[in-house]
């Protein structure tokens, strides 16, 4: 068996280490770069389990911290899996609560409940899905298919 | 022995430049646009545009003329942008992932051209131009009908109604204007995007030290004389094809910073008029298709700029319609370019002639014509 160059083989390990370096690279920089939107909710449990928060204010990891109000929903863009959940009620007394999550890699969107998180409901966070605007017709058509809404023209003599 | 100092001469070398430094001196006072407007937007679009004109100095150093065919470099960081956006990669990260994503890409696309303008000595400059265009057919097939129903695209948000192809407008707001604002640097009323300038002064530093590489050298021989460079035992398809795969790979990462400046992608336009307005610009800077320097293309990007962002304003002014200035900048810009094809033909033949005389002993060529 002939014995492969040394000068070649040298070439060789040079380019697939370049090639490992090129892969490594972009699943670093797809790892810490990926992005995740974080949606905090403030709304009370509709069978009364718990209560939405007067107000508060939130932040998440060092974004410019934003007011909440019974029933709001708003969102922060975040990168990388990791991240530090700032709650502080706007009541007197009241201490700020800071937590960290993490957010699955795969996950485009992630649902924080602030008023679970406040009732020590677990689980305070879970991933969510926005409809997509055929899920929303469909919905629709349903929704007017149960209730049928009597329009101009639609009457029968 | 001391030179003389011609003035005829040096307009005659500079023809462009002093065309378009008259028009915009003349334009400048007519739009009535502040001084500190200007020079803010003249910083942005250095920023911008220099690294895409860049990636045009390599094959003129190779003697390939103005590489029109950097639009498939632009394709590429393109085909990268889109596929950060659609793995959802923000900031910087997603620029410098969509440049790995785009790099194969350009390398496959880059060394094709340089094999297609091998077989196309003497006229690369239209065979890259028509290779910009069919290349754009095949881009289309690839973003209008493969991505999201063979090539795998995970967002709807980035996806036609029909649930494939992309949409024709492409929002860049996970990576907009990221790299401009990683080192903004305000200097009284003015913001420097200096993370931007420091890659491209990467990039100068770069092509300073590529001139000096025996590779570098190579090129320049063959921008001389192929001929000679092949006698003289340089691999001179090989090293053509290398300066094409370079502009190409330059010009997908240059394609890149534009589009992050601009923070959205016209999916299917984009790169159509991205040879168009860096040859312009190089030509413009004083430039011609066989010599190109970094100067050139920091005087060109500046010229050419300085005329786009006070023409729309002037024709306003003048004629009450920014429409008529918009059409005027465009008709100079493909002026500047015609007219620099002209001057480098012309002076082909006048140097040819010179060379001639100088055979026949000093005597003036006054012959057959």
């Amino acid at each position: 068996m002939s014995k492969l160059d040394p000068k070649k083989a040298r070439r060789w390990a040079i380019r697939a280490a370049l090639g490992l370096l090129y892969v490594v690279l972009a699943v670093a920089l797809f790892v810490t770069g990926r992005g995740h939107t974080i949606l905090v909710d403030n709304k009370a449990d509709p069978a009364g389990a718990f209560p939405a928060l007067k107000a508060a204010v939130v932040s998440v990891d060092r974004q410019k911290p934003m007011e909440f109000y019974p029933g709001d929903r708003d969102k922060f863009i975040v990168k990388g899996q990791r991240h530090v959940l700032r709650v502080k009620p706007l009541a007197p007394g009241a201490q700020e609560k800071v937590v960290e999550f993490r957010v699955p890699l795969k996950e485009d969107m992630t649902l924080v409940s602030i008023s679970k998180l406040m009732a020590g409901v677990e689980p305070w966070y879970e991933p969510f899905t926005a409809p997509t605007a055929q899920e929303r017709a469909a919905e629709r058509a349903a929704a007017d298919l149960e209730n049928p809404v009597e329009t101009f023209g639609s009457f029968s003599p | 022995m001391s030179k003389t100092f011609d003035v005829r001469k040096l307009l005659a070398d500079n023809l462009v430049v002093v065309i378009f430094l008259v028009i915009t001196a003349f334009a400048v006072p007519v739009s009535g646009l502040s001084a500190q407007f200007i020079i803010q937007e003249l910083l942005t679009r250095i920023g911008r545009n220099a690294f895409l004109v860049f990636s045009l100095l390599l094959p003129i150093m190779a003697g390939m003329g103005i590489n029109f065919g950097m639009v498939l470099g632009a394709m590429a960081g393109e085909i990268g942008l889109i596929v950060a956006v659609d793995w959802g990669i923000l900031g910087v990260n997603g620029l410098a992932l969509a440049a790995l994503v785009g790099m194969p890409v350009a390398v496959i696309l880059g060394w094709l051209a340089g094999e297609v303008l091998n077989r196309a000595k003497g006229r690369e400059m239209v065979t890259g131009y028509i290779l910009g265009f069919f290349m754009d057919g095949v881009y289309q097939l690839i973003v209008l009908y493969m991505m999201g129903s063979i090539i795998p695209i995970r967002s709807p948000a980035i996806t036609l109604s029909r649930g494939y192809g992309i949409r024709n407008t492409l929002g860049l707001d996970s990576v907009r204007q990221s790299l401009d604002t990683l080192l903004a640097v305000r200097i009284g009323p003015y913001v420097l995007p200096m993370a931007t300038y420091i890659v491209i002064a990467f990039l100068c530093l770069f092509i300073l030290w590529f001139r000096r590489t025996k590779l570098g050298q190579d090129m320049r021989a063959i921008g001389q004389d192929q001929g000679v460079s092949h006698s003289a035992g340089i691999a001179v398809e090989r090293t053509r094809i290398i300066a094409i795969v370079i502009s190409t790979v330059l010009a997908m990462i240059g394609q890149i910073i534009f589009l992050q400046n601009m923070g959205n992608m016209a999916t299917y336009n984009a790169h159509k008029q991205t040879g168009f307005f860096a040859a312009a610009a190089l030509l413009v800077g004083g430039a011609s298709v066989s010599k190109a320097t970094i100067p050139n293309v920091f005087v060109g990007v500046v010229l050419l700029h300085l005329m786009y962002i006070v023409m729309p304003r002037a024709g306003a002014q003048l004629f009450g319609q920014a429409q008529i200035g918009e059409f005027f900048r465009d008709a100079l810009s493909y002026a500047a370019i015609a007219m620099a094809l002209v001057i480098y033909a012309w002076r082909k033949r006048a140097n040819a002639e010179k060379a001639r005389a100088g055979l026949r002993g000093g005597q003036a060529a006054g012959g057959a014509k």
